[in-house]
């Protein structure tokens, strides 16, 4: 059974672009605009991994992570945010907040694929 | 002791090989300072002379070695840059290593000591200004580029939480095996009981042994997320540049206390007791089984490791001592010989059966020879690194710019010809600048670039191979060659020469035609010498010059010294061997040509008359010779002259047998041959014959 | 995560369940715990087990050593190629047992496997 992952980038054209990374590399993939739009859209799924961006409108991704964490099911799944280089100080506030990891934009779909399987088996 | 004995010398062939190998990268690197595969290279051909130098008992070698070694080290890194000082010491280096291998006193104590401070201080500084040169040392050369396999010793201790920020250890640890081989030993003596245990921590951590050509920042890369968190230590605990046989296997004790895992101190007192040093460890409490495993698995996987990289080098190249080869060589000569007995008998019996086993035993033993004359062959460029070396030091040293021009590096030759050429060539390279180049003023001066250019070639044809050194310097002075060989008394006043027979006294013994006694191009015993170490490898050596342009000179090799392609001849009961290589055609004489020469041992070729040898005489063979005989014509130094035979019998491969000593001042005689009818035949040396007759 | 427990005389087997990952190690630690302090020989059926995660291993590995401290036995049987794959990831696959388990076996030792024959003492 594929794993499900969630997706959460603001930007069309990149949301778009990492679903069909990882469609194509046979995930299954819930996306969503911004944190708010996530949680609604999860709908008691089991999400083997969460991939989400941190500047977002509605609900950021710090946020995001944040409210997870708390939910059932959500201990465990590890959760990579999409980072610049520049922002070492969220990258560093998304860790506390229970991020497992992150991806520097702009990145590869190699890349992205090269983390997901650090997390995924 | 015999043993040793043995070893040492094996090791000083390597030693020599290596520093052949080391002197031509330093040139490499001389020209390209940032040629990382030279630095590489450089670093480990010294690793190699220290490592075995140390455990063949050559102490000052592997000392001295190693502060090159500490600095290359260095450059490798990017810590330290390669100038002309780094290059100049690391040659003399060399040299020193030379002098030390070569047994005791055969070095300088002082040159060592000081060059050893050289080293020393490079090294210093190299560590002082690293911060900054590092990092430009490390974009310059990113690890990756490294392609070379090393095997790491990692310890991965995730923090007690890692499962809470969504990381499983099993999917580094399976990262970590996609990088190669990889071994992974749990610890789990951090597992506390039931009651203590939070079931969602990982009390696990793990010994990791890698080996894998990807780098270091591969590995880390696996790690980047849990990095800050966890304890993480890569060590790097085995180098494909390493020689799989001369760095000791670690000890398991070593193992332990190098990780952290034992104290030195427990490590002795446990080897005191000389018991099983795992079981003692463990027994006492010292530290746990896992850890002991994991050393364990780190042998192991070295050991295959290196096994396997041996087993990789064994399949590429074996070295064989020279005798051996030497013997073979005769072995497969005694062969062609009796197989020619065999082909001859075949032909004799008028058997069928017989003279097709004979073709085919023929048709074996031709193959065999080739492939081992074959074996025996050396490209000639594994002697360039010396050449450049000696032009180098040379134009150094008489303050010329020479830069030297090498062409057919893939030549081969055999290995004896190769080491018999070495001193011929080294008196020729060094005639070449310093009577050849002129100095860097006097080029400008006539409208050549500074800097002279002296050309070593190779090349094929035929049988033969063609050495060439070219020199764009001076040119021959006519006039000061007549002038020397007048006063030398080699020629008399009035004698008229062509340009090539004034350019031959040059090999006249005891002609020099430098003004200036200097310590490079020695007192004048050079091109005498030059040319009977050539014509005693049955070669021939020719010049050519234009004045203000250069000097060419041109060595004619043989490709081996083993066996030859030859004209077997007869005269009276008696068969001689004549070396095809000299030989041009052969014409028919007649009583009447005799005559009509009257009395001159003249033969009328074509309406040219050239002069021979009639062997006959010469030997004091009894008998008459028959009415037609036979002058058989060579070429010697593009003279042509002919050898007056009985008749001749046809080509025939010799197998060349020395005469020894006894034999060793008959001139004209190079050397004999069994024949396939078991007889022996004479190999006759043409051009003494045409120089004596 | 389903577990049966049965006792006949003083071998009690708890019977595992499918998957054993993280999210089930608390419930696995708690019964093993019940199944350890009511038996004096316990035995873990792994028949059911496809797949096990590293923490599960733990508890396993934890009571294990509990039960050797308190003089009592710990065994596994019918483990199935999702357990052995795990502990040859893990690492746990191992040819020398630990210090404190005595004479009792390790529960990851593997005597199919030839002990280690690079010994260089």
């Amino acid at each position: 059974m594929a794993h499900t992952l969630l997706i959460v980038v603001d930007s069309a054209s990149m949301r778009q672009m990492v679903s069909f990374t990882l469609k194509d590399a046979g995930y299954d993939v819930i996306a969503a605009a911004n944190g708010k739009d996530a949680l609604t859209k999860l709908d008691g799924a089991k999400i083997a991994m969460v991939i989400t961006d941190l500047n977002m409108p509605e609900m950021d991704g710090i946020e995001l992570i944040k409210q997870l964490r708390g939910k059932a099911g959500f201990k465990f799944t590890p959760i990579v945010m999409l980072t610049t280089e520049s922002q070492d100080s969220k990258k560093m506030a998304g860790k506390q907040a229970g991020a497992s990891g992150w991806i520097v934009k702009p990145f590869k779909p190699d890349q992205l694929l090269d983390t997901v399987k650090k997390f995924v088996k | 002791m015999v043993m040793n004995e043995q070893h040492k010398e094996a090791f000083r062939e390597e030693a020599y090989e290596l520093l052949a190998e080391l002197e031509s990268a330093l040139l490499e690197l001389e020209e390209n300072p940032d040629n990382q595969e030279m630095i590489g290279r450089t670093f480990r051909a010294m690793h190699t002379i220290k490592g075995s130098g140390a455990m063949f008992g050559f102490t000052d070698i592997a000392e001295f070695t190693h502060e090159v070694e500490t600095v290359y080290d260095k450059v490798r890194g990017g810590l330290v840059s390669v100038d002309k000082s780094l290059i100049d010491s690391t040659l003399k280096s060399c040299d020193l290593i030379r002098a030390m291998l070569g047994g005791a006193g055969g070095a300088d104590e002082a040159e060592i000591r000081r060059l050893k401070d050289v080293f020393m201080n490079m090294a210093r500084s190299g560590t002082e200004d690293s911060p900054e040169k590092a990092k430009t040392g490390s974009a310059s050369s990113p690890s990756e580029n490294r392609s070379s396999e090393k095997t790491y010793r990692i310890r991965f201790k995730p923090a007690q939480d890692i499962y809470l920020t969504g990381t499983d250890p099993i999917l580094l640890l399976n990262e970590l095996r996609e990088l190669g081989e990889c071994r992974v030993v749990a610890h789990l003596n951090e597992i506390p009981p039931l009651d203590e245990l939070n079931p969602e921590f990982c009390y696990t951590y793990w010994d990791i042994i890698l080996t894998t050509s990807r780098g270091d920042n591969a590995i880390r890369d696996v790690f980047i997320f849990v990095e800050e968190d966890s304890e993480l230590r890569i060590d790097v605990i085995d180098e494909s540049s390493l020689p799989f046989d001369q760095v000791e296997q670690k000890k398991l004790g070593h193992i332990l206390v190098e990780r952290g895992d034992l104290t030195a101190e427990d490590m002795v007192k446990v080897l005191e007791s000389r018991k099983l040093f795992g079981e003692l460890v463990v027994e006492k409490g010292l530290a746990e089984p896992s850890k002991i495993e994991a050393a364990l698995v780190e042998q192991q996987q070295v050991r295959e490791v290196r096994q396997r990289r041996q087993t990789t080098e064994t399949a590429s190249s074996i070295r064989v001592p020279s005798d051996k080869l030497d013997t073979l060589v005769n072995l497969v000569g005694e062969l062609v010989t009796v197989q020619a007995r065999l082909t001859q008998t075949a032909a004799f019996r008028n058997d069928p059966h017989l003279t097709l086993i004979a073709e085919e035993v023929e048709r074996l033993t031709s193959e065999l020879r080739d492939s081992t004359l074959n074996i025996r062959m050396m490209p000639f460029g594994s002697t360039f690194g010396k050449f450049k070396r000696l032009v180098r030091d040379l134009s150094d040293d008489l303050g010329k710019e020479v830069e030297m021009i090498t062409e057919g590096a893939s030549t081969e030759l055999d290995k004896t010809v190769i080491e018999r050429l070495n001193d011929p060539l080294v008196h020729i390279i060094r005639n070449s600048i310093d009577h050849g180049i002129e100095s860097p003023e006097v080029r400008e001066a006539h409208g050549k670039p500074r800097h002279g250019t002296v050309r070593l070639m190779a090349e094929h044809s035929g049988d033969c191979v063609f050495i060439t050194i070219q020199d764009d310097g001076a040119g021959l002075d006519k006039d000061a060659i007549r002038a020397k060989a007048i006063e030398r008394r080699l020629i008399s006043e009035t004698a008229e020469l062509s340009e090539k027979e004034l350019f031959g006294l040059i090999f006249a013994p005891g002609f020099s035609t430098a003004k200036k006694i200097t310590g490079v191009s020695g007192r004048g015993v050079g091109m005498d010498v030059v040319k009977q170490a050539i014509e005693a490898l049955r070669g021939a050596i020719e010049i050519s010059s234009r004045k203000g342009e250069g000097t060419t000179i041109t060595i004619r090799l043989p490709l081996t010294l083993a066996i030859i392609e030859s004209l077997l001849v007869k005269i009276g009961n008696d068969r001689y061997v004549l070396p095809l290589s000299f030989v041009e055609e052969c014409v028919v004489l007649t009583g009447r040509d005799i005559e009509a020469a009257h009395g001159k041992d003249l033969a009328n070729v074509r309406g040219h008359m050239v002069p021979y040898v009639p062997l006959r005489k010469r030997f004091e063979l009894k008998g008459d010779a028959p009415d037609i005989q036979q002058v058989v014509i060579t070429s010697i130094d593009g003279e042509r002259v002919g050898l007056l035979v009985d008749t001749v019998i046809g080509e025939h491969q010799t197998v060349i047998k020395s005469l020894g000593k006894v034999y060793h001042n008959v001139h004209g005689i190079s050397g004999a041959t069994i024949l396939g009818d078991g007889t022996v035949a004479l190999i006759l040396d043409i051009p003494q014959l045409v120089k004596w007759g | 995560m389903n577990t049966t427990f049965n006792v006949s005389g003083d071998t009690g087997t708890l019977a595992l369940s499918e998957s054993l990952t993280i999210e089930d190690a608390a419930g696995l630690k708690e019964a093993v715990g019940d199944a350890l302090t009511s038996s004096a020989n316990l035995t873990v059926d792994l028949s059911a087990v496809d797949a096990i995660d590293l923490c599960c291993l733990q508890v396993l590995c934890s009571a294990h050593r509990t039960a050797v401290s308190r003089d009592k036995t710990l065994m596994i049987i019918n483990p199935r190629d999702g357990f052995r794959e795990t502990i040859r990831e893990t690492g746990y696959l191992r040819h020398v047992g630990c210090v404190d388990t005595g004479d009792h076996r390790c529960l990851w030792v593997d005597r199919s496997v030839e002990k280690a024959e690079c010994e260089t003492w």
